[in-house]
């Protein structure tokens, strides 16, 4: 499952929508402000805390965050995308955790060590590196950790949450977590108060990754109210719930059984948080431009909306804050329906620009795509575009037409499904049938009201073949390894999470093996994949998503967290 | 007079009755399945029937019906996820997208909705009605041309470009925020006073306009012209005889017009930040997250036939000549 976040994909339809004509928003892709940066996978396991200071910081004061999107859930388990996830980083310790150092993601340890595997791949042992205590003074044990993985394998409660540990952890697809599978589960062993065991059915060396998920914070079986827990969860990090209203509102407050001289990952400046949801993005980003009164301490976690760039000049342009977000955005095609010639002449035809101007892309938010991997993702080799597959291009319908009767598919009929009951989408829509069917295409766009899409394009078995849902993927840690296994591999189409459909046995085969390589050995391998994957013509690559947001001139230490795309919470201080 | 209120009280019940009955159509009307949207892209089977069992879709619509009828009076129980939910009466369902009932959802932002409405209500029925009476007063005068102009010079600007504007460069009022009154008084006060202020001053034109030709029409009434010629002071004419009839038909656009800004508050929720029921409606609108939108439509009924219902008695409280029969 993406977790491109859901401010994002929410306001999409707004950004743009107000964007006048002559707005960066309609600018070409080739006026980007610069590249995105390119990451290399780094650890530190020697890592302690506290935390190197924020240059400048100072501790008090609350910082509110707005968006207009709210996050689906603040229950560990079950969070993914990524809004949830960074307020997660303030109220939930992990095993391990990622800090920024120098604009570059490190995993560092966290409540464990990096973990060490057994020569077979198949068994990581994490030793305990500190005693931490839960937010009502009570300590955190070894039992609670083995709960929550257990709890993350409960999906028919927690649909939502990440999934990797039912493909590699041990017996990951017959136990069905602690409510109907009981606590007996082989994958998790707690030999003593300081080990932590995990067993895998296949090697996957990304695991020290993926603990940095909330879903593995510690979890008290005691204090486990299931799908309630969501409400008030047992908080490790820095800070707490304070007040929760669903949809609504959180504050947060400190919690003082947090040692800073225990985390490698998290400072703890403002005295407290409120998160308002439901707030126009426009409107809210405007008013942390204006940056008048409380507003100066505000942030907004949206991209920029276009039609306030022209605003960001002088002093207002510091309140911007850029950064690297993982995540690729595409345009896919079900390989089961259609045929490599057909695909190709579909990316002969398709219109980049003018369904990049339309998305209402800019340089602040976007850069054209012609891989797998974005830039910020270890593995990204910028191999030249292969031919219509560089996100850029006003695309060519008549040798797309040529393409198509050559392979004897004239009048192919391609499907998809969009939101009609927002203007951007129809428009992008109707930009792409009006050129396939200058291709020689029969195009049927299938409109459906925006609550439907979501359920419509994640149906493979729908009458559609373009566009199904992820239309984009973003990196659930920086590696290939969060990509290619999730993407393209046969059990991707049963996970709801393929691009293109793929069915290939060998190419399974060769993902299962680079995924078991240690990450330094993967990396290039990821790389060369990427390329092939692309030369099978399974999406349209368009964009690489950058991160632009805005703060409040008395925000300070805002750096943008190349994990999620978003700000680093955990860095943020109010400057007096 | 107890006969009409019994026969009105009746009336609004059916009215509920049949709104209720009429929302509930939207779980077969809407144009996809509610338990699918609920559950989301990466529903499993298990929990699809699990809520599709819990919103009793698995049950003939009869049944379903009365389900919820039976939740209003004698509270439900739900399952989510394995957890039992307890919703006692009246309940209105369980929010799934929020995992709350919806009662709980309503008592939440129903508040917000109402200080927003009421207060604002003060502003625009002070300054109105007082404006109104003014240039009532003074017809013809530089004041009266002053305040119909005024009142027709706000009233054509959209009512959410004025809140805009005050939402993003009044900052000299205090930050929009809901506190509850019961909590700290003055920051209930201060988190609305722009909200107040804006919907307050926006309304009054319209206020202004409908006081002044209801106060010219009321002073050239036979009993103003008795009253005057009692030799009673011109003050206590106006003020006590002709603006109390006057106030009538003001009141009953009062009525009508709060009963809408309650069920209607969305831009001023939406562009002020405020969680009332405006944005709460509007967020289960997005998310077809159809219980709320129930709850909401309920709430929304029962507030325009209770403010008529209100309206129609205290005519007989503001104007002696009217009887209710």
């Amino acid at each position: 499952m993406t977790r491109w976040h859901r401010a994002t994909a929410a306001t999409a339809a707004l950004v743009l929508a107000l964007a006048a004509c002559d707005t960066p928003s309609n600018q070409g892709p080739g006026k980007d402000s610069g590249p995105i940066g390119t990451q290399t996978i780094v650890m530190d396991p020697n890592a302690k805390g506290p935390a190197p200071g924020v240059p400048g910081a100072r501790t008090g004061g609350t910082i509110t965050v707005y968006s207009e999107s709210t996050p689906n859930t603040l229950d560990p388990t079950d969070i993914y995308f990524t809004d949830s996830n960074e307020i997660g980083k303030l109220l939930f310790r992990t095993p391990t955790q990622f800090a920024m150092r120098g604009g570059k993601p490190i995993l560092v340890p966290d409540l464990t060590d990096l973990g060490t595997v057994s020569a077979d791949k198949l068994t990581w042992t994490f030793k305990v590196r500190t005693q931490a205590k839960y937010a009502d003074g009570t300590d955190v044990k070894i039992d609670d950790l083995a709960y929550a993985i257990k709890r993350s394998f409960a999906h028919d409660v927690f649909a939502n949450g990440p999934a990797y540990q039912l493909t590699y952890f041990k017996d990951g697809d017959k136990y069905k977590g602690p409510y109907t599978g009981g606590d007996s589960y082989a994958g998790v062993e707690t030999p003593d108060e300081q080990t932590l065991v995990i067993h895998l059915a296949s090697p996957f060396s990304d695991l020290p990754f993926y603990l940095s998920f909330p879903a593995f914070t510690p979890i008290p079986k005691a204090k486990d109210t299931r799908a309630d827990y969501k409400n008030n969860p047992m908080a490790t990090g820095p800070y707490q719930f304070d007040s929760f209203t669903p949809g609504t509102e959180l504050k947060l407050k400190r919690n003082p059984h947090w040692d800073a001289n225990s985390d490698p990952a998290r400072h703890a400046y403002p005295d407290a948080w409120v998160f308002k949801w439901g707030q126009d993005d426009v409107k809210t980003q405007q008013q942390v431009i204006n940056s008048s009164g409380p507003d100066a301490s505000a942030l907004n976690y949206a991209d920029i909306d276009a039609s306030l760039v022209p605003q960001l000049v002088g002093d207002k342009l510091s309140q911007l804050v850029q950064g690297d977000a993982p995540c690729t955005i595409v345009w896919s095609i079900d390989t089961r329906k259609v045929p490599l010639d057909v695909r190709k002449a579909i990316a002969k035809a398709y219109p980049y620009d003018a369904i990049w101007a339309a998305d209402g892309l800019n340089r602040y938010r976007a850069e054209p795509a012609s891989t797998v991997l974005p830039p910020s993702v270890p593995g990204y080799i910028k191999y030249p575009p292969l031919p219509d597959l560089s996100g850029q291009g006003k695309g060519d319908p008549a040798a797309a037409k040529q393409m198509l009767e050559a392979a004897g598919k004239a009048g192919f009929e391609v499907s998809w499904y969009y939101d009609n009951s927002l203007p951007i989408p129809q428009q992008i829509s109707q930009i792409l049938a009006d050129a396939l069917k200058a291709a020689g295409f029969t195009v049927k766009p299938v409109g459906v009201v925006t609550a439907e899409l979501r359920t419509k394009t994640a149906d493979y078995d729908a009458p559609v073949n373009m566009g199904q849902s992820p239309r984009g993927w973003c990196s659930d840690w920086p590696s290939g390894g969060s990509w290619f296994p999730v993407l393209f591999q046969t059990h991707s189409i049963a996970d709801g999470s393929s691009w293109g459909m793929l069915q290939d046995s060998a190419l399974d085969a060769e993902i299962d093996q680079i995924n078991a390589l240690p990450a330094d050995q993967s990396t290039a391998k990821w790389a060369e994949l990427d390329k092939k994957i692309m030369g099978m013509y399974v999406a349209m690559p368009r964009y690489y998503s950058k991160m632009a947001v805005v703060v409040g001139t008395n925000v300070g230490g805002a750096e943008g967290d190349a994990t999620m795309g978003l700000p680093l919470f955990p860095n943020l201080f109010l400057k007096s | 007079m107890l006969t009409y209120v019994l026969r009105r009280v009746l009336s609004a019940i059916s009215v509920i009755l049949v709104t209720l009955v009429v929302s509930f159509g939207l779980f077969f009307l809407a144009p996809q399945d509610p338990a699918g949207v609920i559950c989301g892209p990466r529903c499993n089977t298990q929990r699809y029937q699990d809520i599709r069992a819990s919103l009793d879709l698995d049950k003939p619509v009869l049944v379903q019906v009365g389900s919820y009828l039976k939740g209003l009076v004698a509270g439900r129980t739900y399952t989510s996820s394995g957890v039992t939910i307890e919703c006692p009466a009246p309940c209105l369902g369980y929010s799934y997208t929020l995992g709350q009932p919806v009662t709980k959802l309503l008592a939440q932002a129903v508040p917000v909705t109402v200080s927003i409405v009421l207060g604002a209500a003060v502003v625009y029925v002070t300054v109105g009605v007082l404006a109104g009476t003014l240039a009532a007063r003074r017809r013809g005068s530089a004041m009266d041309r002053g305040a119909v102009g005024v009142s027709l010079g706000l009233s054509s600007v959209p009512y959410f470009v004025v809140a805009l504007i005050v939402a993003l460069y009044a900052t000299f009022l205090p930050r929009s925020e809901y506190h509850s009154l019961l909590d700290n008084p003055f920051a209930w006060a201060s988190g609305l006073l722009a909200a107040w202020l804006t919907l307050g001053f926006t309304n009054a034109a319209a206020y202004t306009r409908y006081s002044r030709a209801s106060m010219i029409e009321s002073l050239g009434e036979d009993f103003v012209r008795t009253a005057r010629s009692k030799g009673i002071s011109e003050r206590r004419v106006v003020y006590r005889h002709g603006l109390r009839a006057a106030i009538t038909p003001v009141a009953t656009i009062l009525g009508v017009d709060m009963a809408f800004q309650l069920t209607g508050a969305i831009f001023t929720e939406r562009i002020f930040g405020l969680p009332g029921l405006g944005v709460l409606v509007l967020r289960a609108f997005g998310q077809s997250d159809l219980p709320v939108l129930m709850g909401g439509v309920l709430v929304g009924a029962v507030v325009l036939v209770t403010l008529n219902l209100t309206v129609d008695l205290l005519y007989t409280v503001l104007d002696p000549r009217v009887r209710l029969t």
